[in-house]
C-alpha cells in the first residue's frame, strides 16, 4: 500500500496495554503542508498515537507510513531522522544546557543519520541517494577541519534558529533559567533543529494565559510557512485548537468518533457528549 | 563580568603547563616516596577521568571500573614480562602459547592493555547496556567479580592466586602524567564536541534525547568503549608502578571501583577537572591517613593502630564532603580561568564589603 500524496497516514493502528486498548482501530492521514488537530478528553489516547508514530511504542496492529514508507516499528531515533520531530506534553528539555546547545543536540544527528538514509535509499533509491560514510567520531576527537566547519555551520544554523522563535538573547542561559512559556517554544525549536517535514506539538499551550497562547498561536503558524511544515497538533484548549486547525480528529477512549473541519466537530453530538456527558446524565 | 579573552587563556594555560612541567621535572627532591606518590596521583587520575566520562558525563552508573583496570593491567604485564622471568613465576601450570615467546616494549603493551579493555568494555556493553539504571550497575559489578575470578582461576594465562611478580617498573612520573594528558584531551575533545552534547542529553533525558535523533544505545556504548581503553591504559600503568598484581579484592577487586567511584563524586560527576581533583584529594588523603594505622603518640597518648582506620576517617570526610557539596567539589562544570578569575573578584569584593 502506498499513498504518494500524504506526509503520514496511519492505517488502523491499534495499541493495547495488557488489557488496555489505548488506542483502537484509528486511522488518519496528514497531507503536506497541513494543520491537523487531534482532541479529545484525558486519557482518550491523544498522546499513545504520538508515541506510537514516534516509534516509542511499537503498535499492536496495524500500520504507520510516512511519505509512502512504512515506518512500523522502526526506532525513535531512526523515525526523528527521517523527518518526524516531536514534543512532550510536559516540557523535557535538557535542562542543565544552555538554550544554544539544546538546539545542537537537536542538529547531533546530521553527523550519525547513515542508518537513516541508507533505509530511504533502500526504499527509493533514485529519490534518496545514498548515503556517504566519514569517521565523524574521530574527526570530532582529533578536531580536524572537516568538523571545526560542521561545528561552525551548526553553531551558525542554531543561531538563526532561535532568532526565528525569538530566543537569541538567551542563547547562553540555562535552558532551566528561561521562563515557561520561552521553555515551550525552545521545546519546539529543538524538534525543528533536526530539520524535520512532520512536527508533533503535544499541548503546546498547556498552562499558558490567553495573551502567550495568541503569541504562540502566531509563532506556529509563521514556523509553519517558514519551514514548510506538516504539522499534527495535541491540544486541550478548544478555541486554540478551532482557530488554527485545517481539519481536526476527536478521539474517546482510544476511538475516533469525529472528524472534519472545525465548526462540523464543534456542532458533533458525539464530540459534545464526550466532553460534556451524556444528555442523560446531564 | 569581564570575559578573558582568547589570549590570556591560551597565555595562562601555558604558563600552567610550564608550571606542571617545572614540578615534575623537579619531583624527586621531595623524595622518592612523594614522588611515586605524584605519578600514583595521575595513574589515579586516568582512572578517574575515564570513569567520569561513563558515570558522569554519561550518566549510566557503572560498577565495573575495576575490572577495565584488571584487564589493561594484567595484559600489559603480561606483555612487558620478559620470558625467563615468565618461566620462572608460572611453575604451577606453564603460560600458553602466544604469550609465553612475547616481549614488547611499555608503550605498545599499553596501548594492546588500553585495547583489550576496550574490546571487553565493548563484549561487557553490549548486552548490558540494554540494562537501565541500578541493574546495569549490578550487572557491571558482577562482571568486575567474574573477571577477578576468572584471573584467580585462568594459571594458565594470570598465574591464579600466585599473582604476576617482577615487573618492570616502567611507569615514571612522565609516562604517567604524558598519559594523563593524552586522557584529558581525548575525553575532553569528546567531552566538548557534538557527540559530548548528545552524552550529555543523554544523560539528563534518554527519551528525550532518542526523539531528537540520537541513538542512545550505541552512544552510551561509545562512552564506554572509550572509558574502558583508558581504564586498560591506567591499568597496565598501575601494574608497572606497583610491579606485582593479584586478584585478591582489595588489590584489583570491587574496593579499587569503589576508590575512584569517591574520587569522582567527590570532584563532581560529570567533571573531567574535578576527577582530577578528586585523584589528587584521594592520593594524597589515603597517603595521610595511613598514620592512623601505625601506632601514633598523640599529645603523650599512645593510640594502638588500627588496620582499616584510613578507610573509616575516609569515609567520615566523605560524607562531610557530601553534606557541604552535594555537587561535589566542582558539581558538572570544568575549571576555566574564567572560573578562578570569577572566584577572586569575587573574594575582592567581599573584601570591600
Amino acid at each position: 500500500m502506498k499513498m504518494s500524496e500524504n506526509i503520514l497516514s496511519l492505517d488502523k493502528v491499534t495499541m493495547k496495554f495488557g488489557g488496555l486498548t489505548a488506542v483502537d482501530d484509528f486511522s488518519m492521514f496528514i497531507d503536506k503542508g497541513e494543520l491537523v488537530g487531534l482532541i479529545g478528553p484525558n486519557g482518550a489516547g491523544k498522546t499513545t498515537i504520538f508515541n506510537v508514530i514516534t516509534g516509542v511504542y511499537k503498535p499492536t496492529f496495524g500500520r504507520i507510513f510516512f511519505k509512502g514508507i512504512d515506518i512500523t516499528g522502526l526506532k525513535p531515533h531512526l523515525i526523528n531522522q527521517i523527518g518526524i520531530a516531536r514534543t512532550f506534553q510536559n516540557i523535557r528539555l535538557f535542562s542543565d544546557m544552555t538554550v544554544l546547545e539544546n538546539i545542537m543536540v537537536g542538529q547531533h544527528s546530521y553527523l550519525t543519520n547513515r542508518k537513516a538514509l541508507n533505509f530511504l535509499h533502500k526504499q527509493d533509491t533514485k529519490k534518496y541517494p545514498k548515503a556517504s560514510w566519514k569517521p565523524w567520531l574521530f574527526s570530532a576527537i582529533f578536531k580536524t577541519p572537516d568538523y571545526m566547519k560542521m561545528e561552525s555551520i551548526m553553531r551558525k544554523n542554531a543561531f538563526d534558529l532561535l532568532g526565528k522563535v525569538g530566543l537569541q538573547k538567551y542563547a547562553d542561559l540555562k535552558a532551566s533559567a528561561l521562563p515557561y512559556g520561552q521553555q515551550r517554544k525552545l521545546e519546539i525549536a529543538r524538534a525543528l533543529a533536526t530539520n524535520p517535514t512532520l512536527l508533533l506539538l503535544d499541548e503546546p499551550a498547556a498552562g499558558m494565559n490567553p495573551q502567550e497562547s495568541q503569541e504562540l498561536l502566531e509563532s506556529i503558524r509563521k514556523i509553519m510557512e517558514d519551514f514548510s511544515l506538516a504539522i499534527l497538533l495535541i491540544e486541550h484548549d478548544m478555541k486554540f485548537v478551532m482557530n488554527i486547525c485545517e481539519r481536526i480528529y476527536v478521539l474517546d477512549y482510544g476511538k475516533l468518533i469525529s472528524r472534519g473541519s472545525p465548526e462540523a466537530v464543534q456542532n458533533d453530538k458525539k464530540v459534545i457528549e464526550a466532553y460534556l456527558g451524556d444528555k442523560i446524565y446531564v | 563580568m569581564k570575559k578573558l579573552s582568547f589570549k590570556v587563556n591560551l597565555i595562562l594555560t601555558i604558563v600552567f603547563l610550564i608550571g606542571i612541567y617545572f614540578f615534575l621535572a623537579n619531583s624527586n627532591i621531595f623524595g622518592d616516596y612523594w614522588s611515586r606518590i605524584i605519578t600514583l596521583i595521575a595513574i589515579y587520575g586516568i582512572m578517574a577521568v575515564s570513569y567520569t566520562l561513563v558515570n558522569g558525563i554519561t550518566g549510566i552508573f557503572s560498577l565495573g571500573q575495576a575490572g577495565f583496570i584488571a584487564i589493561g593491567a594484567y595484559t600489559s604485564a603480561l606483555l612487558t614480562l620478559s620470558i625467563q622471568q615468565k618461566e620462572m613465576s608460572f611453575f604451577i601450570q606453564p603460560l600458553i602459547w602466544p604469550l609465553n615467546s612475547i616481549q614488547m616494549g611499555f608503550l605498545p603493551a599499553t596501548i594492546i592493555g588500553g585495547v583489550v579493555s576496550a574490546f571487553f568494555a565493548f563484549l561487557i556493553g553490549y548486552p548490558s547496556l540494554r540494562l537501565t539504571g541500578d541493574y546495569f550497575a549490578i550487572a557491571t559489578l558482577a562482571f568486575a567479580e567474574i573477571i577477578r575470578i576468572v584471573i584467580q582461576n585462568a594459571y594458565g594465562i594470570t598465574n591464579g592466586t600466585l599473582g604476576l611478580k617482577g615487573i618492570s617498573s616502567y611507569t615514571t612520573v612522565w609516562w604517567a602524567w604524558g598519559w594523563l594528558l593524552v586522557t584529558v584531551l581525548v575525553i575532553g575533545s569528546l567531552k566538548f564536541s557534538s557527540y559530548g552534547r548528545a552524552l550529555r542529553a543523554m544523560s539528563e533525558d534518554p527519551v528525550a534525547a532518542r526523539v531528537m535523533g540520537i541513538n542512545v544505545f550505541w552512544h552510551q556504548m561509545m562512552a564506554f568503549i572509550v572509558s574502558g581503553f583508558f581504564a586498560g591504559v591506567s591499568g597496565s600503568l598501575y601494574a608497572h608502578w606497583i610491579t606485582t598484581l593479584d586478584p585478591r579484592p582489595t588489590s584489583l577487586g570491587v574496593m579499587l571501583t569503589f576508590y575512584v567511584l569517591i574520587m569522582i563524586v567527590i570532584g563532581g560527576l560529570g567533571s573531567i577537572s574535578g576527577a582530577i581533583i578528586g585523584a589528587i584529594f584521594f592520593a594524597f588523603v589515603s597517603q595521610w591517613l595511613r598514620i592512623f594505622e601505625s601506632n601514633v603518640n598523640f599529645f603523650g597518648l599512645a593510640i594502638p593502630g588500627v588496620p582499616g582506620m584510613s578507610m573509616l576517617i575516609l569515609s567520615v570526610i566523605f560524607i562531610v564532603v557530601m553534606i557541604f557539596w552535594r555537587k561535589g567539589l566542582m558539581g558538572k562544570s570544568e575549571l576555566s580561568w574564567q572560573s578562578i578569575y570569577a572566584l577572586f573578584k569575587k573574594g575582592i569584593g567581599d573584601e570591600n564589603v
